[in-house]
């Protein structure tokens, strides 16, 4: 069985096994989606991955205390894959796509630093540098799988560049943690009010869309935010009030993904 | 560095027989531990020696606990202890790779770790099933009659009454009960990793004992069925708790490996383990017969859940046959936990029956000649009695005196008291001891905690929400007297408070009002353009399950008047584009499929429930949580989105024309999964890191209390009523020729062991109560009672009771970037919900996305890597 034949199976086993754990499915086309970001990651990124030496690495650091309350801690994480040669890296993966990482580089670095500084202080390993991967494929080349055409899918694969080094210091790695530990504090402090309104009408990065659009629209519990409520009376033109937005789950492509995705063929 | 260094530097002290365990390192090892002894502190400390001074890498230590909360304090202890060594020596220890955790959860984790296998690939491991997922799978209508088929009941009542009668020796037609008793016997007989040999042959476990009438040979052959469904049923494997553990065992046998993956075994609660655990750890422990098992025979709680005690009183016997070599024994039987007076009580109690064999043969039930005594020596009286009377003067006193402990500062707070009882529950509803004890504690003002008291659907939460959907779904149909059970009686009287309710939250929300007329007139319209649609494919003698071919949405658009919203779905170029090419592989959609598909609305139950949200009624629940005020409220709505999600989960979350039309919805959601869950009596929530809420009187069952302790304990009952044995431990014995403890006198030691346990949670004070009435108390309790030994509680001098120390958790807990910080940065509020509070969303398309591209590049990754260390390329 060829590389290319043996992801396909793995994935369809993979997809068959969320699907038996119960909660929402994708429908058959976003399925396909997700499998060319799979085939296209291999593709892309067959050097690195030949010279993976460890993948799914458990890291723990024990013993913290938050900065404030002295509330004790551990922090633990996983760092996907390690690659090891003439030099060595650690890389996360993550789905989104690189717009949305950019715009929030510094809690990546952070993280990647303190997994970075566990893998070399607490484990005795040697490290050059970090990164992420983002696996979400960039709409060129999505563009170029759409036509079909080969020559043109090689040409955008080549142009795509999903590795976003962070590089690797112990400089900063006091203040990372201390900014986790805020993070700690606060969440054993139960302090769980919603950002502000204004911080609503927000855009970060290169994000093209405000707060409210980005995260709120996706938020279950929108409906019973202040923040939520005060940014749609603030901006309900057509003084539809309450009802519309209540109307509102998502575009209507996503409405329909939602049926089609968990209507089962029988029925 | 030395490890009596390491003692001195923590400041713990170990007794002779604690030393002596800890620095046991090679052959089995049967440690006995009274209540109070430190067996946890000697378990973490034996396990620092091992990984420290023996070398032992902690991959190779398997450590399973009795809960998923007990591991984590031990391995939490276990990285601040090597934290300490790490201050000292500079030398960094990682336990990240030592299996820790419950049997279930490292069954779980060791059928996919590739040192088992040789050929190092990925093995997956089956979907768990919780309890009620096993209950719902068993439940379905259409999955139950398959599996009375296969037993030989055609008639599916005729069934149930069978399998009840045979069980609980009663009349009832009732497929709840039927499935629950089901249940029960499966799990027992994947417990005893019971092999059915076929259809046609006489039943028999290793070759040992018969099955001798119709309905047990009936049940068998479902058992059967079900395993054969559980293993081929589906795309993928799924099991129960129980089989699971049998799967792990049946693969651990297959690995030759499995002997030796693991240096050292180390089992906790041993007392509490069942044959198949039993099992399983030997066989893990073979190579290096390094096994460690700690527990204590007198603190027994588990037996209706398949436990035998007899696992560990026989131990020794057993590690012969197993290994061939006799265990060391130590015992740990200073107690440091309660005042004297309670330690002598709890040893007088237990030996007070006779635990021998009545033949003369000598042979014993309890483990012999161990023995508990008291580390503090302070001679004050610790155990009282309240005065002889009638119920609720008795629930006053007691009730009274919480709340003199209070004011004069001998509790710091009301959560150092605990009200112990055999059972929350009663006949119908609640206990009438913990009902009383309520009512005494409401009229001194004290609150109380008492989460599994009550049904959670009974909850305000739950009955607003639930009323709610009747309002927009409409609501099942009355059942008569005669025609409905005393079960669903009960269940309509339910429906009718949340009704009533409803009706209130209505009328003083107008726009909730408005909300809900939408809501409703979407419902009916879906269920009316699915009864024309239907209607019309009827008359053209159009089957439902003939296929859909192009342009056929167009054409129901055109000829019939649809609201604007099936319209708009019929003309879906989606949709449409779907349909072309389906067609062109071969597989169209029905018809059936197309008149769901766009008569479905798309929002579900979840949406609908999110949506209230944002109602009066609902939005201080928000709030107060958002402030940390109180987390009660929203831990229930959280709660409530489990239950919905697992309804989806069950019956597809999609509302269709068809179900919405006539009472198929009502009937599913409704009488079928709402009342199943109220049967099942499923209890409030409990928030397991912290179980107790400060300034309220927890309420527990004595099983909730294994493994605590508190200052004050009150039993709020000491009468235990007696039962014979169940009849599944009947036939266990008869069906797998299993000796152990003689049937007749299983009750008896039960109820000993049970009250032994609650005795034993008190550090300074217990209240035990003498009522006059009804079942005052068991006649080893009465004979107590009587003896004129106990202090009477309007004797005591509150001044003898020592100043309260305030229990500081040290112990910190584990967050991560992706799971806690990321999430809680991005917004606070939404972490609140769905990273502490276990909402479910509503929508997890981009969820399952997600998971499904990370896993596979995973997967790729340890493929790569297998390939390139055997020397291959890919």
């Amino acid at each position: 069985m060829n590389i290319e034949a043996e992801i396909r199976a793995l994935f369809d086993e993979n997809y068959e096994f969320l699907k038996a754990e119960g909660g929402d499915v994708v429908t058959d086309f976003v399925r396909e989606e997700a499998f060319s970001q799979v085939l296209q990651y291999w593709m892309r990124n067959r050097a690195l991955i030949d010279k993976i030496t460890e993948a799914e690495v458990k890291l723990t650091l024990p013993g913290l205390r938050t900065p404030r309350k002295k509330i004790p801690y551990n922090l633990e994480g996983v760092v996907d894959i390690v690659r090891e040669g003439e030099e060595t890296w650690m890389y996360d993966l993550k789905t989104h796509d690189r717009a949305a990482i950019e715009s929030n580089l510094d809690a990546y670095k952070a993280q990647l630093n303190i997994y970075a500084y566990i893998w070399c202080g607490l484990r005795g390993n040697k490290l050059d540098n970090t990164a992420i991967v983002s696996t979400s494929l960039p709409p060129a080349l999505k563009g170029a799988i759409k036509s079909g055409n080969p020559e043109w899918i090689a040409r955008e694969r080549e142009a795509w560049d999903p590795i976003i080094p962070l590089g690797y210091s112990e400089d900063e790695i006091e203040r990372m943690i201390e900014d986790f530990g805020s993070v700690v504090e606060s969440i054993e402090d139960h302090d769980f009010t919603p950002p502000p309104t204004d911080c609503l009408t927000s855009k970060e990065g290169q994000d093209r869309n405000i707060f409210a659009v980005r995260i709120c629209r996706n938020c279950d519990i929108r409906y019973s935010c202040a923040s939520f409520r005060a940014y749609v009376k603030a901006n309900d033109r057509g003084n539809q009030g309450f009802r519309r937005y209540l109307d509102d789950y998502g575009t209507e492509n996503t409405a329909e993904a939602f049926i089609e995705g968990n209507l089962r063929d029988d029925e | 560095m030395e490890l009596e260094k390491l003692f001195e530097k923590s400041g713990f002290l170990p007794n002779e027989a604690q030393r002596e365990a800890i620095l046991h390192k090679d052959g089995p090892l049967f440690l006995t531990a009274g209540p109070g002894s430190g067996k946890t502190r000697v378990l973490l400390w034996r396990t620092v020696n091992l990984i420290v001074f023996q070398h032992v890498p902690p991959s190779e230590i398997f450590l399973s606990t009795f809960t998923e909360k007990a591991a984590l304090q031990l391995r939490d202890g276990l990285r601040s202890l090597l934290g300490l060594v790490t201050n000292e020596t500079g030398v960094p220890y990682d336990i990240t790779e030592m299996s820790i955790g419950t049997v279930h959860s490292l069954c779980r984790k060791l059928l996919i770790d590739r040192r088992f296998t040789d050929n190092q690939e990925r093995r997956r491991s089956p979907i768990l099933m919780d309890e009620l997922g096993q209950y719902f799978r068993l439940y379905n209508r259409a999955y139950w009659k398959t599996l009375l088929e296969a037993g030989g009941f055609d008639d599916e009542e005729a069934g149930q009454r069978a399998i009840n009668a045979w069980m609980n020796d009663r009349d009832s037609y009732s497929r709840h009960e039927a499935v629950v008793n089901a249940i029960a016997f499966f799990n027992r007989l994947s417990e005893e990793d019971f092999q059915y040999s076929g259809r046609d042959s006489t039943p028999t476990a290793n070759g040992e004992g018969q099955a001798s009438d119709a309905t047990l040979a009936a049940l068998l052959r479902m058992y059967d069925r079900y395993q054969a469904d559980l293993r081929e049923g589906g795309t993928v494997e799924s099991v129960d708790f129980s089989t699971l553990q049998q799967r792990a065992y049946r693969f651990f046998l297959s690995s030759e490996a499995s002997k030796s993956v693991f240096r050292h075994v180390i089992i906790d609660e041993y007392q509490d383990t069942n044959s198949i655990q039993e099992k399983l750890f030997f066989r893990l422990a073979a190579g290096h017969k390094n096994i460690c098992v700690v527990g204590d025979d007198d603190q027994a709680l588990y037996r209706f859940r398949g436990a035998t005690v007899e696992n560990l009183v026989k131990f020794e016997n057993r590690c012969e046959g197993f290994l061939g070599c006799r265990p060391r024994r130590i015992d740990l039987g200073i107690n440091y936990r309660s005042r004297k007076p309670v330690v002598d009580l709890c040893a007088r109690f237990i030996g007070s029956i006779d635990w021998s064999a009545r033949d003369g043969s000598g042979v014993s039930y309890r483990i012999v000649d161990k023995s508990i005594s008291a580390a503090r020596k302070d001679p004050e009286p610790a155990i009282v009695a309240s005065g002889k009377a009638k119920a609720e003067d008795v629930y006053a006193e007691i009730a009274h005196f919480i709340r003199v402990l209070k004011e004069s500062g001998k509790i710091a707070d009301y959560n150092q008291v605990a009200f112990l009882f055999p059972s929350m529950k009663g006949w119908s509803g609640m206990n009438t001891r913990v009902h009383g004890f309520m009512e005494a504690f409401a009229e001194e003002g004290i609150p109380c905690y008492a989460p599994r008291a009550g049904r959670f659907l009974e909850v305000e939460e739950a009955r607003s929400f639930f009323g709610l959907c009747m309002e927009v779904f409409g609501h099942p149909e009355h059942r008569e007297r005669g025609k409905a059970s005393a079960g669903y009686r009960e269940f309509q009287n339910w429906l009718a408070s949340c009704e009533d309710r409803a009706g209130l939250l209505k009328k003083s929300d107008p726009a909730l009002a408005l909300f809900l007329q939408d809501r409703k007139a979407e419902v009916s319209q879906a269920a009316a353009d699915y009864v024309s649609l239907n209607a019309w494919c009827a008359e053209r003698s159009l089957e439902p399950g003939a296929p859909v071919e192009t342009g056929f949405p167009q054409l129901l658009a055109r000829s019939l008047k649809l609201s604007l919203r099936v319209q708009k779905a019929l003309q879906s170029h989606q949709l449409n584009e779907s349909i072309k090419r389906r067609a062109v592989e071969g597989r169209p959609y029905t018809i059936r499929y197309l008149l769901n598909r766009v008569t479905a609305l798309d929002w579900g139950v979840l949406d609908l429930f999110y949506q209230v949200g944002g109602f009066s009624r609902f939005l201080e629940a928000y709030r107060l949580a958002e402030k940390g005020e109180d987390e009660g409220p929203i831990c229930n709505l959280g709660l409530i989105t489990q239950y919905l999600a697992r309804f989806g989960d069950e019956y597809g979350p999609i509302l269709t024309g068809q179900v919405l039309s006539g009472n198929t919805f009502v009937n599913i959601f409704f009488s079928s999964y709402l009342y199943a869950l109220f049967r099942l009596g499923e209890s409030e929530y409990e928030n397991a890191d912290d179980p107790f809420p400060k300034g309220r009187v927890p309420f527990l069952t004595i099983h909730q209390a294994k493994g605590l302790e508190f200052p004050v304990v009150v039993l709020g009952s000491v009468y235990r009523e007696s039962r014979d044995a169940s009849k599944i431990e009947t036939t266990a014995r008869k069906l797998l020729g299993r000796q152990g403890e003689p049937i007749d006198r299983i009750d008896e030691f039960d109820t000993m062991r049970m009250f032994y346990v609650a005795l034993s949670r008190a550090k300074d004070l217990l209240v035990l109560p003498r009522y006059t009435h009804g079942k005052a108390a068991s006649p080893v309790f009465a004979q107590i009672l009587e003896s004129g030994t106990i202090l009477a509680l309007a004797s005591l001098d509150i001044s003898s009771i020592p100043a309260p120390k305030a229990s500081v958790d040290e112990l910190g807990k584990t967050y991560t970037y992706t799971g806690d910080y990321l999430p809680y940065l991005r917004c606070p509020r939404n972490y609140m919900a769905f990273g502490k509070y276990g909402f479910i969303p509503s929508r997890g398309q981009s969820m399952f996305f997600g998971k499904l591209v990370h896993e596979t590049i995973e997967d790729l990754h340890h493929l790569v890597m297998a390939r390139s260390s055997q020397g291959g390329s890919v």
